[in-house]
Parts: C-alpha cells; sequence; structure tokens
C-alpha cells in the first residue's frame, strides 16, 4: 500500500496522516510508481488550479483558499515537466475536465452547477519548501509525487505540516503560499466564456491570456 | 470633540459584555443589508441624540461627530457579499470536496457581525470566501496588496494581511478590542 493511501478508519485528515507517517518529509525523496517521473525537484514548477466559487471572486480574484487543502485532503497540482508552453494544452484540459465532473457530481461529489475552471497558476517547487513563518524552524511544506494514476503521472501533493500552530499562523502560511502562487499572475482558461474571460481581466490578478503567453 | 463607539448595543453589534448574546434578528429575511444598513443609521442617530443631549446645558453645544455620513452607496457596494453569503447557506456538505461543511447559523451570524463591525469604520466591502470548515470570510486585493479576516463564532476574527512583500496577522476579538491598527492601516492601504 502506498504512504500516499488516506486511510478511512483513521480520523485524521490525509495530511496529518502523511505527517505522522513520514515526520521529516524524507518520503518526499520517493517515486510512487513506474509512469512517474520520479521525486518533485526543487526546481520544477507546478501548476494548481484556481476555481469559482471556492477560490476565487470577482472583481478580487484569487483568495487563500488556494492551499487550504493542503492541511486536508492535500492540494492536487500538476507538474510542468518540459515548462507550460509544452504543458499547458493537456493541464487546461485536465482542470476543465475536473471542473466538468464537479458541475455535474460524475467524480462522485456533490454536484456544484456554478463550478468554473478560472485558470492556473504556478509555483516553484523550491520556494514552496521553503516557505516558512517568521520564528518558525519546521519545515511546513512538503510536495510529494503522487503520479500513483497511469492517467495522471504528473500528479503532485502539497501536504502542509499545521497541527501545531495557531488559526492566525495557518492564516499566514496560507497566505503566504497564495502570494507566492500568485506572483505570475492567471493563466486564464481557455475555455472561459467571453463574459467569464472579461470578469477575469477585470480582476485585482495580473493576467496572461491564453493567446498572449509568451514562450518559455 | 471627538467620540467614536465601535461597538454599539444595536442589533448587529457585539457588546463588549455580551457578544455571544442570541440575536433575535432573523436572518432568514431577504434583505440582511439592509437591516444592518437600517441599525447602524438608527444606532449613529441616537449615539449623536445622547451627545448633544449631554451639551444641552453647555450653551447648546451641539458635538462634532468623528465620522462622516456613511452613504446608500456605500452600504450597496456590500451586496455582492451578502448575495454571496446568502448562497453559502444553499450549500450542501461537500460542496467543495469530501469534507466541506455547509455553514451553519452560528457562522453566518459570526460574519454578519463582523461585517457590520466593518461597516462602522467605513472599511470597504470584502469579496467572500467560504473556508471548508463553514467559517466565511472576506477578503481584499489591489494587485498583490491583499488582507483577508475569517469570521469565527467566538468573535475572535483570524486575520492576514501583505503588500506581497511583508506578512503579518493576528487575531480580532470583537468583544474586547477594536480593530487591530495593523489590520485597519492594511485595508486603509488597499482602499487608496
Amino acid at each position: 500500500m502506498c504512504f500516499l493511501n488516506h486511510d478511512s478508519d483513521d480520523t485524521k485528515k490525509r495530511a496529518q496522516q502523511l505527517v505522522d507517517k513520514d515526520p521529516n518529509g524524507d518520503l518526499q525523496e520517493q517515486k510512487v510508481s513506474a509512469f512517474s517521473p520520479g521525486p518533485v525537484l526543487n526546481d520544477e514548477v507546478l501548476a494548481r488550479s484556481v476555481e469559482y466559487p471556492a477560490k476565487w471572486a470577482s472583481p478580487a480574484g484569487i483568495n487563500e483558499t488556494l492551499f487550504q487543502d493542503g492541511y486536508g485532503a492535500g492540494a492536487s497540482a500538476q507538474r510542468l515537466i518540459g515548462g507550460w508552453t509544452l504543458c499547458k494544452e493537456s493541464v487546461h484540459q485536465r482542470f476543465e475536465k475536473r471542473a466538468e465532473a464537479r458541475r455535474s457530481g460524475s467524480d462522485g461529489r456533490v454536484a456544484n452547477l456554478d463550478f468554473v475552471y478560472i485558470g492556473a497558476v504556478h509555483i516553484q517547487v523550491g520556494a514552496l519548501r521553503a516557505c516558512q513563518l517568521p520564528g518558525d524552524e519546521v519545515k511546513r511544506v512538503r510536495v510529494y509525487d503522487a503520479g500513483t494514476e497511469l492517467e495522471d503521472p504528473y500528479h503532485a501533493d502539497v501536504i502542509l505540516n499545521v497541527a501545531d500552530l495557531s488559526k492566525a499562523q495557518k492564516k499566514e502560511l496560507r497566505l503566504r503560499l497564495m502570494t507566492l502562487a500568485t506572483k505570475d499572475g492567471l493563466y486564464v482558461s481557455p475555455f472561459l466564456s467571453g463574459e467569464e474571460m472579461e470578469r477575469a481581466m477585470r480582476s485585482e490578478v495580473k493576467i496572461n491570456l491564453p493567446t498572449c503567453e509568451q514562450a518559455e | 470633540m471627538n467620540f467614536q463607539v465601535v461597538y454599539g448595543s444595536a442589533e448587529y453589534f457585539s457588546r463588549a459584555d455580551a457578544h455571544s448574546e442570541k440575536s433575535k434578528v432573523d436572518y432568514l429575511r431577504p434583505s440582511m443589508l439592509q437591516n444592518i444598513a437600517s441599525q447602524i443609521s438608527r444606532w449613529r442617530k441616537d449615539e449623536e441624540a445622547a451627545v448633544v443631549a449631554q451639551y444641552e446645558d453647555e450653551a447648546q453645544f451641539t458635538a462634532p461627530i468623528s465620522h462622516p455620513d456613511i452613504s446608500d452607496e456605500y452600504f450597496g457596494s456590500f451586496e455582492p457579499f451578502f448575495q454571496t453569503i446568502n448562497l453559502y447557506k444553499a450549500c450542501l456538505d461537500g460542496w467543495n470536496r469530501d469534507g466541506s461543511l455547509t455553514p451553519t447559523s452560528e457562522q453566518l451570524n459570526a460574519a454578519l457581525l463582523g461585517v457590520a463591525n466593518l461597516m462602522v469604520l467605513t472599511v470597504p466591502a470584502p469579496a467572500p470566501m467560504l473556508l471548508d470548515d463553514g467559517t466565511i470570510g472576506g477578503y481584499w486585493r489591489l494587485g498583490q496588496r491583499y488582507a483577508s479576516i475569517d469570521f469565527e463564532t467566538d468573535g475572535n476574527h483570524t486575520w492576514a494581511g501583505t503588500d506581497g512583500q511583508h506578512f503579518k496577522s493576528g487575531t480580532w476579538s470583537v468583544s474586547s478590542s477594536s480593530i487591530p491598527e495593523s489590520l485597519l492601516s492594511t485595508l486603509k492601504e488597499i482602499d487608496s
């Protein structure tokens, strides 16, 4: 059984279970399947999906719930192996497909008709892992290879070790991570309708339009 | 003279001695915003009247009010926030992922109370935010400047802010203190 699996008999959230199993974060070095490219390296870049209504409101844009999954089930991301130019089509498609499943409820969860994939943000893995609170020696952010499925080999999970932090510290950590992730702005989904695109354009977040992105 | 009362005894405002007192307001009525707006206006009028009365014997001295009138436009700017938190009530558990909880009436009330207190300070309207545990929050963004508050049911609201480089965080205890200066200055910077 892979260390990433959630033990449903344990009442702890998956992130906490992982931290318990891997107190020092050593398992970040582990390749989790034959089809995964291997452990997630610090010089890699991840893409994380931004969706309305959970992580986005107009016109303010992205909020810091972007990483709240990190201390629950884990914050899923896609590894941009080979760079954004190479991966963007498949990443946008994957995120849109997931949004579609959320809208219809075909992913087994409660259907959310309003669910919209707005775009992706990019985060450098080394910066994520180095993100710390002032005066805190503990490494709070882990990035695991989570490519356990053949059809999703570039999956990574961001896990936050926050059990001993106060609510204010947890919130600041979320804010620091969101700030890191929004530095390059939002890589807008090509699947947005004209109206949704306009809303994204009017937001307080730097926007990278699908047609104007610079080659890496 | 100046006077400033942040926490009045009107329905939506927490009193220092009874912030957890049960509200008599029916929050399910359609116009929560209007309700709060009229209570703020009434409350401010009462405060003004009280100050005037206090100085009636002193050569009809009328005390100036330290904060300007709050316009209908200002209250109107909160409409999207109220509309959205109304929709939150219709969420089902699992709205975001397994384990995501629908806000309870206590969590909804905490958000209304927190926002009403922000309105008295004429803080700009926040964008709404819903956490997985059902806590309602509000956030403000101007480019990389960002601030947010989680409206906690115990009245100890967690907040954090950044200018994109430096970070601040803390707790705003509605029942015992006025809004932290560092939070207020962060919000004013975003509004500038």
